[in-house]
C-alpha cells in the first residue's frame, strides 16, 4: 500500500467522522497470493491474484456502525462516513452501550515478520512446478512400492504462498502496519486397489513464514524440503494402512478404557470443544458452554492436570512465546492490539477468553490480541495457535510406548479433517486410528467420528508424551469468516474413556 | 463498472496477443441487523465487488483474480498470469447466446439496502413477539437478518453482450438458547407475518428436556430418522454430488453410471438453476453456458453426470451448464478453480405430510443439522458425524431434543439415497435447494 496515498484517504474521512461520530477507526487489509491447485485429473494454477478489502466502524453515544468498502479511494470512503451516519440514525443502543478498550502501546507503528524465502523476489512457475512435481514423485514411489496390490495414487494438491499487509489506523491518532507472509500446502491422497477398495487422508503442512516453510532452494529453482516430503509420506503410507482398515463396533468402543490422541486429533478436539467457548463474544451472547453471559464460568473445563493456551507456540518450560511461528500467528490483531498468549484455562480452570476491544471493555478487562477479520469483515474473537499443555510433570510419561502400556483395550486417534462446534457438544473426523490391545498395537481402525460434550470432554486427561506440536493447522469458519489458525498439544495424550466423549467408526454396524 | 472494466481489458488483451479471456464480475450491497441478546446491531457493506478471469494464449489457458481494479493492477496480475500458462482441453470460451439478461431485483429490498429502518422496525417486531409469545420456553436470542442487492456479469472475448443478472436476497433466522433455530430466505420479502412471527413457531416447539442415546435404548442401533431439508442439502451436496461430478467421473473416483438405479423409486431430482425462487440461480454457469435444468434422477434412475466446459471436451458430451468456479474450502468464490457444480438442487415432493411422518415413528430422530459434515468420506459417502438442534421422536411425538454430542448418527450417504422411503409433501426454500423431508434409518453411534 502506498502510506502516502492511504494517509491522505484517511485524513480527510477521518476529519469528516469526526464532527459527527465520537470515535472512527479503519482497518485495510490487502493479501497478494500465488496459488496451485489440482483435483481429479485437472490442474488449477492462479499465479497472482490481488485482494484489498476496507472495514470501517463508527461509535456515537453507545450505538455502533459498521462498514464493510470494497476500495480505499479518498471519494469512497468520504461517501462511507456520509452512510454510516445515516445507519447510525437507523442503529438502536443496545441495553449496554457499546465501548472499545484502548489499545496498548499505541506509540508502536511497525510489526513485521520476515520471510526467508520472499514469494514476492520467486518465480511463481518455478515455485508451482517444484510443490506439484514434488508431491507427484512421492505418490509415483508408493506406486512402485506397492504395485503388487495394483494401488493407484491420486494426490490432490491445494498450495498456496501470500504476503499480506495490514493497517490499523483510528480517529486518535493511531496507526499500525503489519506485514507477514503465510505459506501453505495441503495433500489430499486418495488411493484405489485392484480390489476397487478406496481410502484417502489429508496432510497440511503451512507456517507464518516464506516459502521456505515447504521448499529448499536448489540451483534451477527450488523442491519440496525434508520436513515437506516425510509429512506426505507419513500421510500417504497411512492411507496405504487403511485397505486393511477395520471397523468397530459400538460394543467394542464400550469396553475400550483409554482414548490416544496425537497432536492434531487433540487439537481439533481443544480448538472446537474448548477454543470456541472461550471467545469472549460468544460468551457475551450467552452461547459459550463454559461461562454464562456476565463471563462467570460454569466449572471445571480440563484435568487439573493441564493448561489450555491460545497464542504464538511457546516453551513447555519457560511458557516463553515464539512469534516466528505458528499458522495462526500474528504480531498484532486486526484491531491494532498486540497479541498476548492468552491463559484460557489454568490447572483445568477457567482462567481467561479471547477478546476483540469491544467486548474487552464490556468485561472490564484489558484487550489481549483476539480481534480478528476476514479481508474486510467485522473484527471479532478469533483463536490463533490454540493447544494444551501439561501442567503437572506427574501426568508426563517418557514416549508412546510408555503412554500405552499399561492400556488393557483403546485407540490411537491420528489426524483429522477438520471439526465443528455447537454450544454444548463437538464433534471431530478422524483420519485413522490403531487399536491397542494389551498394551500393544495390534490394528490398524477405519476413520471415525469423536465428538464430545464441551465442559467435560478434557476433564479425563491422565497422560501424555513427546514435545509440543502446534501445527495442526486448518481453516476456521466462525460466522462465514475464514481464518488461518493452529492447534494442538503434547505430540501424544491419553484420555480415559468416559460417558461425555465417544467414538463412532465408518463402516461398523 | 462491467463496461470499464471490459474496456481495460480489451486494451490489455491486444497489447499481450491474448487470443480470448472469460470474465466473471459481481458487485453488491447488503444491510445486516445482528440479533444478540435481543439487542440489535447494524452493519453493511458498500461496493463490495469481485472478478475472477481467465486467458487463453497460443491454446493454452491461466487464472487470474482481482478485487482492485485500477488498470496498474489489471495489467500486474494479467502480466503474472501470461508467464505461467498450462495446456487446456479447451479450444476457446463459450459464445454467450445474446438476451441473456434477468432483473430479478425487488425493488422494496433495493430500498431496504439503502433505508434499512423499516427493516430494523420489522426486525424488533420479531424479536419483540418471541420474546413476549416464547416467554418461558427459552432464556437467549440471537439471530439476524440482512437484505442484499447486487448485480453479476459473465463475459468473454469474443461475445456481443455479457450475460447479466441484477439480484436482491432477504434472509433471517432466530436462535433460542443454541438449542434451535428458523430461517427465512428468498429473493423478495416474505410476507411480514412470516417474518414476525419466526420465531415463536421455535420458543412453541422447543421442549424442556434433552435426551441421550442411551435414554431411549437407541445407542448401537438402527433407528428410523426424519432428514430435515437443510441436513439434507449437506449430505447431497457434500457426499452425493461428488459422485456426479464429471471431473470425479473422469478420475476414476465415481461409482455412479448413468441409466442405474441408484437412489429409491420415490426419489426424483434436478439441478435446476433456471428455478425462479432460487437465489443460486442465473441465466448462465460461470462459462457463459446458459442454465438448465438437468435430471440427475429420475425415479430413482441415474440420469446424467455435471459437465463444464472441459470436462465436457474430455468425455466427449456437452456442458450441462455446470461449470462454476467452486472453492476447495476456504478460498473465495472469485478466487476458485471453475469445475463442474452443483447450482440450484430441487427435488420432487413426496405425498405425505411431516406432521403424519413424525406420527408414524415409534423412536427416531428428526435430524436437523450434523456437525462437521464436511470432515465426511467425500470417496465412499460415508459419514459418522453427530447430530446438532435435532429432536428425539417417541410414539409419534417430538418428546426431546437430542443431547448435544452424545447422537453420533452413522450412515453411508449413497446407501441414504436408496433408503428413503417417504418423502413429505412440503419443501423448504433454502436458496440453492428446493428439498422435502425424506425418511430412512441410520445408526446410532
Amino acid at each position: 500500500m502506498n502510506n502516502q496515498r492511504f494517509n491522505k484517504a484517511i485524513k480527510k474521512a477521518f476529519g469528516c467522522a469526526k464532527k459527527f461520530f465520537d470515535y472512527a477507526d479503519i482497518l485495510y487489509e490487502r493479501v497478494e497470493k500465488t496459488e496451485a491447485k489440482t483435483i481429479g485429473s485437472q490442474t488449477f494454477i492462479t499465479p497472482l491474484s490481488v485482494k484489498a478489502r476496507v472495514q470501517m466502524r463508527f461509535l456515537r453515544d453507545g450505538k455502533k456502525v459498521s462498514l464493510k468498502i470494497g476500495d480505499l479511494d479518498e471519494k469512497v470512503l468520504y461517501e462511507a462516513v456520509e452512510r454510516a451516519k445515516g445507519l447510525w440514525r437507523t442503529a438502536k443502543k443496545p441495553k449496554v452501550g457499546v465501548k472499545l478498550a484502548p489499545i496498548p502501546n499505541p506509540k508502536r507503528k511497525e510489526y513485521r515478520i520476515k520471510p526467508g524465502y520472499d514469494l514476492a523476489k520467486a518465480d511463481p512457475k518455478k515455485v508451482i512446478n517444484a510443490v506439484l512435481k514434488g508431491v507427484r514423485q512421492i505418490a509415483d514411489a508408493f506406486e512402485r512400492k506397492y504395485a503388487r496390490r495394483g494401488v493407484k495414487i491420486n494426490p490432490e494438491v491445494w498450495f498456496y504462498a501470500q504476503n499480506e499487509e495490514k493497517i490499523i489506523a483510528d480517529s486518535k491518532g493511531i496507526y499500525k502496519r503489519q506485514t507477514v507472509p503465510r505459506s501453505f500446502l495441503q495433500v489430499h491422497t486418495k488411493i484405489k486397489d485392484k480390489k476397487g477398495k478406496t481410502t484417502q487422508t489429508r496432510v497440511r503442512i503451512g507456517d507464518i513464514k516464506g516459502l521456505e516453510t515447504l521448499l529448499e532452494p536448489t540451483k534451477q529453482g527450488y523442491r519440496l524440503n525434508p520436513h515437506t516430503k516425510a509429512q506426505i509420506k507419513d500421510w500417504i503410507e497411512k492411507a496405504v494402512d487403511l485397505l486393511d482398515g477395520v471397523s468397530l463396533s459400538a460394543e467394542e468402543i464400550t469396553r475400550m478404557d483409554h482414548f490416544v490422541l496425537d497432536f492434531n486429533t487433540l487439537g481439533v478436539f481443544v480448538h472446537e470443544a474448548l477454543g470456541h467457548n472461550f471467545e469472549a463474544d460468544g460468551v457475551k451472547s450467552g452461547s459459550s458452554g463454559v461461562a454464562d453471559a456476565k463471563g462467570k464460568p460454569l466449572g471445571v473445563v480440563a484435568a487439573k492436570a493441564v493448561d489450555i493456551l491460545d497464542g504464538p507456540p511457546v516453551d513447555i518450560e519457560t511458557r516463553k512465546p515464539d512469534y516466528s511461528t505458528g499458522f495462526g500467528t500474528e504480531l498484532i490483531d486486526d484491531e491494532g492490539v498486540e497479541v498476548k498468549v492468552k491463559v484460557l484455562a489454568k490447572n483445568g480452570k477457567v482462567k481467561e477468553f479471547i477478546y476483540n476491544r469491544e467486548t474487552a471493555a464490556y468485561f472490564s478487562k484489558r484487550p489481549n490480541g483476539g480481534a480478528y477479520s476476514q479481508l474486510g469483515d467485522q473484527q471479532i474473537c478469533r483463536m490463533s495457535n490454540t493447544y494444551l499443555v501439561p501442567a503437572d510433570p506427574k501426568i508426563v510419561r517418557k514416549d508412546l510406548k510408555d503412554l500405552i502400556r499399561d492400556i488393557s483395550y483403546g485407540v490411537i486417534l491420528q489426524g483429522t479433517l477438520g471439526g465443528a462446534v455447537s454450544k454444548d457438544g463437538m464433534s471431530s473426523s478422524i483420519q485413522i486410528g490403531y487399536l491397542i490391545q494389551n498394551g500393544k498395537v495390534t490394528k490398524t481402525v477405519n476413520p471415525s467420528n469423536f465428538s464430545g460434550k464441551s465442559m467435560y470432554a478434557l476433564r479425563y486427561v491422565d497422560g501424555c508424551a513427546g514435545e509440543l506440536r502446534t501445527d495442526d493447522i486448518g481453516f476456521c469458519g466462525k460466522d462465514g469468516q475464514h481464518r488461518p489458525v493452529g492447534d494442538g498439544g503434547p505430540r501424544w495424550t491419553r484420555i480415559k474413556t468416559n460417558p461425555y466423549v465417544q467414538l463412532a467408526v465408518q463402516g461398523g454396524s | 463498472m462491467f463496461s470499464e472494466i471490459r474496456k481495460t481489458l480489451e486494451k490489455l488483451s491486444a497489447k499481450h496477443k491474448i487470443d480470448d479471456f472469460e470474465i466473471v464480475l459481481s458487485r453488491e450491497d447488503n444491510t445486516s441487523f445482528n440479533i444478540e441478546q435481543r439487542d440489535l446491531t447494524i452493519s453493511s457493506e458498500v461496493g463490495i465487488a469481485t472478478m475472477g478471469l481467465r486467458l487463453m494464449k497460443q491454446g493454452k489457458l491461466t487464472y487470474a483474480s482481482t478485487t482492485v481494479f485500477d488498470s496498474s493492477s489489471l495489467e500486474h496480475v494479467i502480466s503474472a498470469a501470461l508467464a505461467n500458462l498450462e495446456p487446456t482441453a479447451l479450444k476457446g470460451f463459450a459464445l454467450i447466446p445474446e438476451g441473456l439478461s434477468s432483473d430479478r431485483a425487488d425493488a422494496e429490498i433495493v430500498n431496504l439496502v439503502a433505508r434499512p429502518k423499516a427493516l430494523r422496525d420489522l426486525l424488533s417486531r420479531t424479536v419483540r413477539n418471541t420474546w413476549e409469545k416464547g416467554k418461558g420456553s427459552f432464556e437467549r436470542l440471537n439471530g439476524n437478518g440482512s437484505v442484499f442487492h447486487g448485480e453479476s456479469w459473465v463475459y468473454t472475448a469474443h461475445s456481443s453482450q455479457p450475460a447479466y443478472q441484477r439480484l436482491t436476497a432477504f434472509s433471517a433466522y432466530i436462535d433460542l438458547d443454541s438449542r434451535d433455530f428458523e430461517f427465512l430466505v428468498g429473493r423478495k420479502l416474505p410476507g411480514i407475518q412470516k417474518i414476525e412471527n419466526l420465531g415463536i413457531e421455535v420458543a412453541k416447539r422447543l421442549p424442556k428436556k434433552s435426551l441421550k442415546p442411551a435414554d431411549v435404548g437407541a445407542k448401537g442401533g438402527l433407528i428410523d430418522v426424519i432428514i430435515h431439508p437443510m441436513c439434507l442439502q449437506g449430505i447431497f451436496s457434500t457426499l452425493v454430488a461428488e459422485q456426479i461430478y464429471a471431473s470425479n467421473k473422469l478420475a476414476g473416483l465415481s461409482r455412479y453410471k448413468v441409466g442405474e438405479k441408484l437412489a429409491s423409486p420415490k426419489v426424483t431430482i434436478y439441478d435446476d438453476a433456471t428455478h425462479p425462487d432460487l437465489l443460486s440461480s442465473a441465466p448462465t454457469d460461470n462459462e457463459g453456458v446458459p442454465s438448465r435444468r438437468n435430471v440427475l434422477f429420475d425415479k430413482g434412475v441415474f440420469r446424467t453426470f455435471l459437465y463444464d466446459a472441459e470436462t465436457a471436451v474430455l468425455d466427449k458430451k456437452k456442458s450441462t451448464g455446470s461449470g462454476m468456479r467452486r472453492p476447495v474450502l476456504a478460498e473465495d468464490t472469485h478466487e476458485a478453480p471453475v469445475r463442474p457444480a452443483l447450482r440450484s438442487l430441487v427435488m420432487e415432493p413426496g405425498k405425505v405430510k411431516l406432521k403424519d411422518m413424525v406420527k408414524g415413528i415409534k423412536k427416531g430422530v428428526l435430524l436437523k443439522y450434523l456437525l462437521g459434515l464436511h470432515t465426511a468420506d467425500k470417496v465412499t459417502g460415508a459419514f459418522a458425524n453427530t447430530a446438532y438442534v435435532s429432536y428425539v421422536i417417541e410414539n409419534g411425538k417430538m418428546v426431546a431434543t437430542a443431547e448435544p454430542g452424545t447422537w453420533a448418527m452413522r450412515g453411508n450417504a449413497l446407501e441414504l439415497l436408496k433408503n428413503i422411503t417417504a418423502i413429505s409433501s412440503e419443501r423448504m426454500n433454502l436458496g440453492s435447494a428446493l428439498l422435502p423431508w425424506v425418511k430412512t434409518r441410520l445408526a446410532v453411534g
